[in-house]
């Protein structure tokens, strides 16, 4: 029930309703057993194994903006979908080039040369971040990569 | 002896990514809940969709939940009228205070989890301030997803219905304050009653 702590505020008390529907106080921790959350586990990895074997259709839009065919809609919407997705799995490298990449086509309509030149070393980066599923990524390759994204996207984002 | 399944809770997984929004179903229903029972939607409409038609005891949200492909140009040009309101859900916390405060909402008091970066302590602030219950970083985890559910299960929280804010009391903080200190607003009641005397 709601009482009133001031004219303008109202406090409805906590409901355990939820608490009674999973079986009362304790019960979720007998629920999610150690068998049950290494089961869970599996399952994300099992997917984080599989991602990139996967029919994944929006790369074929990074596909061919590495070799300078961009299309900037599919290139878009792949890196947009492959910012999410590799965010979610903790694919670090990947999502953050194509958070770039999709941040950078955002607001650019039509894109000039040097716009495809953008998109193309962003795929590129993507395609070998995928290559090698970032195992043994990590210091001063990934960052040297980073950073030279970082300098032309600061270079050509400006108008 | 049997193990403890759970039987009848419905959840709603929100994600513009129907692989993720599958891949959390999958780890809900490997935590024991029952298939039939989880429900993805790609977008916040589709969602309220099926929480208006469905009974949903708990909904775990996506930070980034842009419309789909038939809402996104009206969202770009301006706010679109809707049934649950003047309401574009352009991102997870967005369709949470939809559901706090629109007066058509299925469920105002509906538990949330929302899924966010693990370098967005801003979105964790607005969210936190649009009603969310928990937040979970990504990359997801079967653990830490397990954790939120039991946090929101077994210490629910009073709901907070006020002009700036509706939803669970954003104080978590309970027990003992440090040895001799009291509290807050019994100091500041002995301040008003001695005020009261001395005038």
């Amino acid at each position: 029930m709601a009482k009133n702590i001031q004219t303008n505020i109202k406090v409805h008390s906590a409901d355990s309703g939820l608490q009674k529907k999973f079986g009362g106080p304790g019960a979720l921790q007998k629920i999610f057993t150690p068998e049950r959350i290494t089961k869970a586990e599996t399952k994300i990895d099992e997917f984080k194994e599989s991602y990139f074997d996967d029919e994944f259709t929006q790369l074929e839009a990074i596909n061919a903006a590495a070799i300078g065919k961009v299309d900037r809609a599919a290139v878009y919407e792949g890196a947009k979908a492959l910012k999410g997705q590799t965010e979610a799995l903790g694919f670090g490298f990947i999502m953050k080039v194509s958070d770039s990449l999709y941040k950078y086509l955002e607001d650019k309509e039509e894109l000039n040369k040097n716009d495809v030149l953008v998109v193309q070393k962003h795929a590129e980066a993507i395609l070998a971040g995928i290559e090698k599923r970032e195992r043994g990524w990590g210091g001063i390759l990934e960052s040297e990569l980073l950073s030279t994204i970082e300098m032309l996207v600061d270079k050509f984002s400006k108008k | 002896m049997a193990i403890a399944t759970i039987k009848n809770i419905s959840v709603l997984v929100l994600d513009n990514e129907q692989k993720i929004a599958n891949l959390v179903k999958d780890v809900l229903v490997a935590l024991s809940f029952p298939d039939r029972l989880v429900f993805t939607a790609s977008d916040g409409y589709e969602g309220l969709e099926i929480l208006r038609k469905t009974p949903i005891d708990l909904i775990i949200t996506d930070w980034e939940l842009h419309p789909n492909e038939k809402y996104s140009k009206l969202v770009k040009s301006a706010i679109i009228r809707t049934r649950w309101g003047d309401f574009p859900p352009t991102n997870g916390a967005n369709f949470v205070d939809c559901l706090r405060t629109s007066s058509k909402s299925p469920n105002r008091f509906i538990p949330v989890i929302m899924l966010t970066g693990p370098t967005q302590s801003n979105h964790i602030y607005y969210a936190r301030d649009c009603g969310v219950n928990e937040i979970l970083m990504k990359p997801i985890n079967a653990a830490d997803l397990a954790r939120r559910i039991i946090a929101i299960a077994d210490h629910p929280r009073d709901f907070i219905v006020s002009p700036n804010y509706r939803g669970p009391d954003r104080r978590r903080k309970v027990g003992n304050l440090p040895e001799g200190m009291e509290e807050r607003r019994k100091v500041d009641m002995k301040i008003f009653k001695n005020t009261t005397i001395a005038s």
